[in-house]
């Protein structure tokens, strides 16, 4: 799945660090997001669209 | 109890049991206990171990994200099922070919009484390709995600 979190971390000037501490998560974790490789759980996939204050779907974008 | 402290003492765990195996591997090449009594001594304290840390194990787990679960998840099932299989084909092999396995690790490394420990050496058999296959998955896992 893709997404755009990278966009909207780099838009709030966050580091994958400072976002991976903010959603209780490892830095690993968030560049496996970022990249496309893993696709987080839903309760996770809500946290980060709360984190952003915006909806899941404009977020993650479905294959 | 926080994950770097839970990290921390299995760190101080396995320092210790590093040096416990040095000084009993030295105690067998004197000739002060047989090579029974250190396997069995590694497995006891092992055990022991491993049920004393229950607790903490539990607290890392509800700890750690769920991609870091994910990895274990895969290379428990992957890495296990694999390790199994390798350890089953070992033993078929040695079976078919009248223990050509088990003659040849007896005079390598010249293991005394190891045809009576079939046993014993086969759960340690198991463990290990089980335990190789599960650290292999799990970091090909990791990789695979591009951490």
């Amino acid at each position: 799945m893709k997404n755009h979190l990278k966009d909207l971390r780099t838009l709030k000037n966050w580091s994958q660090s400072n976002i991976a501490d903010k959603l209780s998560v490892s830095r690993q974790t968030i560049n496996a997001i970022e990249t496309g490789k893993y696709d987080p759980s839903l309760p996770l996939a809500f946290k980060i669209a709360q984190l952003f204050e915006t909806n899941i779907e404009n977020i993650f974008i479905p294959d | 109890m926080r994950l770097e402290k839970i990290k921390l003492i299995y760190f101080a765990y396995l320092i210790l049991f590093m040096i416990i195996a040095v000084i009993a591997t030295i105690a067998y090449l004197r000739h002060q206990i047989n090579f029974n009594q250190l396997i069995g001594g590694f497995l006891i304290i092992n055990c022991f171990a491993g049920l004393a840390s229950f607790p903490l194990g539990l607290s890392w787990w509800r700890q750690i994200d769920e991609a870091a679960r994910e990895a274990h998840k895969i290379a428990w099932f992957w890495g296990g099922s694999i390790g199994m299989t390798m350890a089953i084909l070992i033993a078929a092999i040695n079976l078919y070919f009248d223990g050509v396995i088990i003659k040849a690790i007896g005079q390598n490394y010249h293991v005394q009484n190891l045809n009576n420990y079939g046993f014993e050496i086969g759960i340690i058999t198991v463990i290990f390709f089980m335990g190789w296959g599960y650290m292999i998955n799990w970091l090909f896992w990791w990789k695979q995600k591009g951490a």
